[in-house]
Formats: C-alpha cells, sequence, structure tokens
C-alpha cells in the first residue's frame, strides 16, 4: 500500500526508509513521522514527547492524532494477523520476497 | 520539557473510543465480562513488563493475551493449537486475541497523543452470546474465518468482534470503502499513512 500510494501521487520512495530514517523519501515529514512512530512503538516518554512536539511544530495537531491512530491501528492489525497465521500461497512467495529482503527480512515458512 | 496544550480527538475517534470500552466491559460472545477485563489488564501488565496474575483466567488464557500482546510474531500454528489443546477453544480464543489486540491499539493512540491510559471498566455485567457465525472454518490459517483467512476478516468467525476490529479501523485509519482512495487526506495523506502503517509493522515483525 505504501508503494501504491507514492506511486498514485508520484513520489518517491525507497522503502528502505523503513528501517533507514536517513534514506531520502518524498513523502512530506517522513523523518518526524518515523521519529515518532519509533518513539511510540518503544515507549521511549522522554524520546517520544520530543518526536510529537517536532510533528506538532512541523505538520500540525491534526497529523499528529491521525499519526498515533494509524501506528494504533497497526498494532492491532499486526497481532490479529499473526494470531491467524494466514497462508498466502507458494505464488505469493516470488512476488513478496524481494520486498522482504530489501527490508532485511524473510518471507515466514507459514505463508506458504 | 516543552509544555503544550492537549491535542483535540476527532469526535467521531472519541465516539469510537467509548463504544469500545463499553463494549468491552460487557460479556462478549464467548468471554465474561470479568474475563475480557482480565484480559486488558494481562496487556496493560505485559507491555508495561509486569507480571500478571490470574484474575480469573486460565494459565493458558493469561499465556496467550501476553504472546499476543507482546510476541505476536513469534506465534506459531502448533502455539495455537496447543492452546486449544489446553483448554482455550477455538472461538474463545478468537475472542480474545481481538480483545488484546483492539487495547494495544487504544492504548498507543493515548500514549500517542500525550494521555494518560483509559481506566479499565468495571465489569458491566451481562452473559455471553455464544452467538455462532454460519461458513466460519479455518480456511488457510490458523484460527476459523468466514472465507479465506486475511486481514479484512481476521475475526469474522466471532461477529461481535469482526465489527469491533472494522469500527475501530475507520475511525483510526480508513474503512474499507476508503481503502481504495489512495488521495485521501484525514490530517495525513495516504502516503504518510502507509509510511506509519510499514513502519508499525516492521517494528513488531509482522510482515503482513
Amino acid at each position: 500500500m505504501l508503494r501504491a500510494s507514492c506511486k498514485t501521487s508520484q513520489v518517491s520512495l525507497d522503502i528502505k526508509v523503513v528501517i533507514d530514517h536517513e534514506v531520502p523519501c518524498g513523502i512530506r515529514h517522513y523523518q518526524e513521522l518515523l521519529a515518532f512512530a519509533d518513539a511510540l512503538l518503544r515507549q521511549d516518554g522522554p524520546a517520544l514527547d520530543h518526536a510529537r512536539s517536532t510533528l506538532r511544530r512541523e505538520a500540525g495537531d491534526a497529523a499528529v492524532v491521525r499519526a498515533a491512530a494509524v501506528v494504533g491501528n497497526f498494532q492491532m492489525m499486526n497481532r490479529a494477523l499473526d494470531a491467524l497465521g494466514a497462508q498466502f500461497g507458494a505464488q505469493m512467495r516470488p512476488l513478496m520476497a524481494p520486498l522482504a529482503g530489501e527490508l532485511g527480512r524473510e518471507l515466514p515458512a507459514h505463508w506458504d | 520539557m516543552e509544555k503544550e496544550g492537549p491535542l483535540e480527538v476527532p469526535p467521531e475517534i472519541e465516539a469510537m473510543l467509548d463504544r469500545q470500552w463499553q463494549g468491552l466491559a460487557r460479556a462478549g460472545t464467548w468471554l465474561r465480562d470479568s474475563e475480557r477485563i482480565s484480559v486488558a489488564r494481562v496487556v496493560r501488565d505485559a507491555r508495561a513488563g509486569r507480571e500478571s496474575d490470574s484474575r480469573g483466567l486460565s494459565a493458558t488464557a493469561v499465556e496467550a493475551a501476553r504472546k499476543i500482546a507482546v510476541d505476536a510474531h513469534h506465534i506459531t500454528g502448533e502455539w495455537v493449537t496447543g492452546c486449544h489443546e489446553r483448554g482455550l477453544d477455538e472461538l474463545p480464543m478468537l475472542e480474545l486475541t481481538s480483545v488484546v489486540a483492539r487495547v494495544a491499539a487504544m492504548d498507543t493512540f493515548a500514549t500517542g497523543i500525550g494521555a494518560e491510559l483509559t481506566p479499565l471498566p468495571e465489569a458491566a455485567g451481562g452473559e455471553p452470546t455464544r452467538e455462532t457465525v454460519k461458513g466460519a472454518k479455518k480456511t488457510k490459517g490458523w484460527q476459523p474465518t468466514r472465507g479465506v483467512a486475511g486481514a479484512p476478516n481476521a475475526f469474522s468467525a466471532v461477529a461481535a468482534e469482526h465489527e469491533a476490529l472494522h469500527d475501530l479501523h475507520s475511525a483510526f485509519y480508513l474503512s474499507l470503502e476508503e481503502m481504495g482512495q489512495m488521495e485521501i487526506d484525514k490530517g495525513l495523506d495516504r502516503g504518510q499513512m502507509e509510511l506509519l502503517a510499514s513502519k508499525t509493522s516492521d517494528y513488531n515483525d509482522c510482515m503482513y
């Protein structure tokens, strides 16, 4: 979905920005958003206070609230899907493996 | 420390959060009201790195709630089957999964906006409905679903939890109708929201 949205809006994207915040990216306020999400997920209070203030100053209150909501939503969906163990079939592996590789990960064995 | 005023939460999110907590306090489809609140308490203990006492839950239910709360990416089909064999049946486990996932979502949101966590509600009564969903069965997944296992129907074998997931998903992120709108803006544009989704999934080691 990230790639699809960037393609639609003609925004440059190197997916590695997800794991390396210094990678250039065309998404507005991407470094502030990633710093906020990182601090929130690590439950690092001081870092979160700083990241929230920075994001609020740069992108506005509505952006902070939506960012917290989106991270919250995927906290739910990640747990739902990991517990569900959905099998996408072997045909999906060639499509998804390169993406996983870019993020330094491997697809779960049970996907097939 | 930078001093700032509280962030304003949109009414549709406030209303959704009220529905979620009120619903969580009532008996569900398979779990009693007190069990649902105990599961929520175990989630908070696990996320805070605290031990949990049973508080009326079976040892298997406590184990499952903690695992799903903080170690979901290590779940295997064998572990899910083992939970069933130790007394946590399929549909109660699916409801437990939903409660864990939704509490994690709501607590993350509260922390994100700099608010206190919502106090866990008092048990509000009711009896589990034991409502079943026609046609729900294991279809390419470890837990039963209505149709092939996937994100939109992850909790579809328990109708009330399916509705609760989509209620939260719509208010926090996007409704199913909005999912196809790549140019939507809800305080953040679609690319910004998807970047946060990817970051969260990477942190959680979730490849879905």
